[in-house]
């Protein structure tokens, strides 16, 4: 069965716990923080149980349509994305560059960045064929504080290597989310007075009005529902999901036409991605090359922040699942090829890297891919920025 | 949701109502809880679930206590709750009126979220949706009685009246949940029911609030004890909040069918008191669950 996509709208606040060990002294309060695939795939298989029958508990042992602790089934899921007046949001590139703007008095213009030769001279750690991140030779250039892309805009840069964004184009994270706090006690029940040490703060993720979470999942069982209210993350929070459109970046890749004749490609992170290898997905080798579709080049530089430490909780046995460490959302891959792409390379390269999960398989014993990370499409850089 | 049953719970402020967030350094020096992205008062799930814990200690056994809200800390890791509490949010807000004494008020933004969750949670019986005023206008029942002429007066604001049917739907169908006894307040709540702009709600749930001053009395010498002066912000009595809850059955030591746990919480329907200041009155709320059918 095809992808079935879904809108996710919390009937008040969600929360989803900070990873790590609650350290006293350290952390006074439980923190949520975005949240990763994982509590959706924990909430749709516990919602699937329920329309088949199953004591979502029975999932301990594995279930053929569901999976188990360790594997989804014939389940797999792309996202969690944000939505905003129904259109998605995605994570800024991070080599995504501004000039331009309200201050100049010239109209804002962005770029998706391509790493230069390294200068003469000059030794780096970086491994062998990667070459320097500079800000082109204009004085305006600017970094850009706005977090997430409206899809129609990041298709369009992702096409053409630059595009001029609209209003509502660059969102930044305080147009899509906030972060209530909350104080919560407990009462003595014989006394009604405050309980000594029961005192707490947490911090919920509430969304904006007009702002929800998109997810697409495959491998549904037949009758699951078009809508209903899921239980999502902790603290007992629900949220209501209704079936909606796919969106538009996952419907087709772009034509193959734009990309023929390119001898640069970017490789952008839609979700944080976990690899085996930490950095270097599984399609890299030790030195960084590649052979996709039958294009060969290799990697020439990459941009990523702080890894993502993403955990979680199983359910089934009832302990934590290990931590791993994610390349962010966001992240870049630049790749030189060997010779410019051909129309049916680039039909090939598309169809291995547009909106699919770039390493499948399990890390640290969990099939991360499927549960809807490391998802990337692919672009080009700004002709004017290469060398 | 197969399995689960939902409730719609009214909370009708029957004094004033502190759920309070602890102590600011805002002109308020215990406000109470609001939501971050609009504003609006309300009551945190966490919170009612809390003190809904606490009545039902008052009336049950303790087995069916941790069956149906979980169990204490200690024993936390033997079984989930069965019950699922969404936030208390406004429904309807009393205001000081030129006639008749206060008006409900409500807001085409409120009502919507609030027949969106009805929806959500399929529930079948659902209030129409009021159209929506511009900020100098409310919508009024055709039968109200608290108009003067085409102008309405509602705290210091004066409003053009514009009278639609359907506030008159939507008065009735709160009326029917909240006073099915009491003749007064039914009539005065559907036909009088105030429909204002959402920014011109918004003022008042941020202008309208009650905020009372307290001090403590030092008493050797009768006078102010040094330091003790502060403010509290209230909701004021007659506001209705609304809130969902969702019940599944409860597993563990005492198993429930989700039927017996949705009966369960609808023997806590009445009158109880939850939120700050109790002993001194605050915080008395009549519930009120509806089930999904």
């Amino acid at each position: 069965m095809g992808m079935r996509w879904f809108r996710i709208r919390p009937v008040d606040v969600l929360f989803f716990r900070r990873p790590g060990p609650f350290s006293a002294g350290n952390v006074f309060r439980a923190e949520t923080v975005l949240p990763t695939g994982l509590p959706f795939v924990g909430a749709f298989r516990a919602e699937a149980a329920r329309v088949l029958g199953i004591n979502p508990e029975a999932l301990a042992w594995g279930h053929e349509m569901l999976g188990g602790p360790e594997d989804l089934g014939r389940l797999s899921f792309a996202g969690p994305f944000f939505e905003k007046d129904e259109e998605v949001l995605y994570p800024r590139p991070r080599i995504l560059l501004a000039e331009g703007g309200a201050q100049t008095g010239l109209p804002e213009r962005v770029f998706l960045n391509f790493p230069r030769a390294l200068f003469p001279g000059i030794r780096t750690n970086l491994p062998p064929g990667f070459g320097m991140w500079r800000d082109p030779e204009r004085k305006t250039v600017r970094e850009i504080d706005r977090e997430f892309v409206r899809e129609g805009f990041l298709r369009k840069i992702l096409e053409r290597g630059s595009g001029e964004p609209e209003e509502g184009d660059l969102l930044s994270n305080d147009e899509v989310f906030s972060l209530e706090e909350r104080v919560g006690i407990r009462l003595a029940p014989g006394r009604r007075t405050v309980e000594e040490g029961f005192f707490y703060e947490v911090r919920m993720l509430r969304l904006k009005p007009g702002v929800s979470f998109v997810l697409g999942v495959s491998g549904l069982p037949e009758g699951f529902p078009e809508r209903g209210v899921l239980k999502l993350g902790g603290e007992g929070r629900l949220a209501f999901y209704e079936e909606r459109e796919a969106p538009e970046l996952f419907l087709s890749p772009p034509r193959p036409e734009e990309f023929e004749g390119e001898t640069r490609l970017l490789v952008v992170l839609l979700t944080p991605g976990v690899f085996r290898e930490g950095v270097r997905p599984a399609i890299f080798d030790e030195e960084w090359r590649f052979c996709v579709g039958g294009v060969r080049g290799g990697v020439v530089g990459v941009v990523t922040g702080k890894p993502l430490a993403v955990a979680g909780f199983d359910l089934a046995r009832r302990r934590p699942r290990p931590m791993v460490r994610a390349v962010v959302a966001g992240a870049v891959f630049a790749l030189k090829l060997e010779k410019p792409l051909e129309r049916e390379e680039a039909r090939e390269l598309l169809r291995e890297l547009w909106a699919r999960p770039l390493e499948e398989g399990k890390v640290a014993g969990y099939p991360y891919g499927r549960a809807g990370f490391g998802l990337v499409v692919c672009g080009k850089p700004f002709r004017e920025a290469l060398i | 949701m197969r399995g689960c049953q939902n409730l719609l719970v009214l909370a009708h402020c029957l004094s004033s109502f502190h759920p309070g967030t602890g102590v600011s350094v805002s002109y308020v020096d215990l406000p109470i809880q609001r939501e971050a992205s609009t504003g609006w008062p309300m009551m945190q799930g966490s919170g009612f679930k809390g003190a809904l814990r606490h009545v039902a200690l008052g009336q049950w056994k303790k087995e069916e206590v941790w069956a149906v809200f979980g169990p204490d800390p200690q024993a936390a890791s033997e079984s989930a709750g069965a019950v699922r509490f969404t936030d208390l949010r406004v429904a309807l807000f009393p205001v000081k009126s030129l006639r008749k004494i206060f008006a409900w008020t409500t807001s085409p933004g409120l009502m919507a979220r609030m027949v969106r969750e009805l929806r959500a949670f399929g529930f079948k019986w659902i209030p129409p949706l009021p159209p929506e005023p511009t900020d100098g206008e409310a919508l009024l029942s055709p039968k109200n009685q608290i108009s003067e002429g085409q102008v309405l007066v509602l705290e210091e604001f004066a409003f053009r009246v514009q009278e639609e049917k359907s506030v008159n739907e939507i008065g009735r169908w709160f009326a029917k949940l909240l006073f099915p006894h009491e003749t007064y307040f039914r009539e005065h709540l559907s036909r009088n029911l105030v429909v204002v702009s959402d920014t011109v709600l918004s003022t008042l749930l941020e202008l309208s609030m009650e905020v009372v001053t307290r001090i403590r009395i030092n008493p050797e010498t009768g006078t102010v004890a040094e330091g003790a002066l502060w403010n509290e912000e209230h909701l004021p009595a007659e506001t209705v909040l609304y809130g969902f809850v969702l019940a599944e059955e409860a597993r563990g030591k005492q198993a429930l069918r989700v039927e017996e746990v949705v009966e369960k919480i609808k023997g806590l329907a009445g009158v109880v008191q939850m939120g700050g200041d109790a002993t001194i009155g605050k915080g008395l709320l009549n519930l009120v669950f509806m089930e999904q059918s």
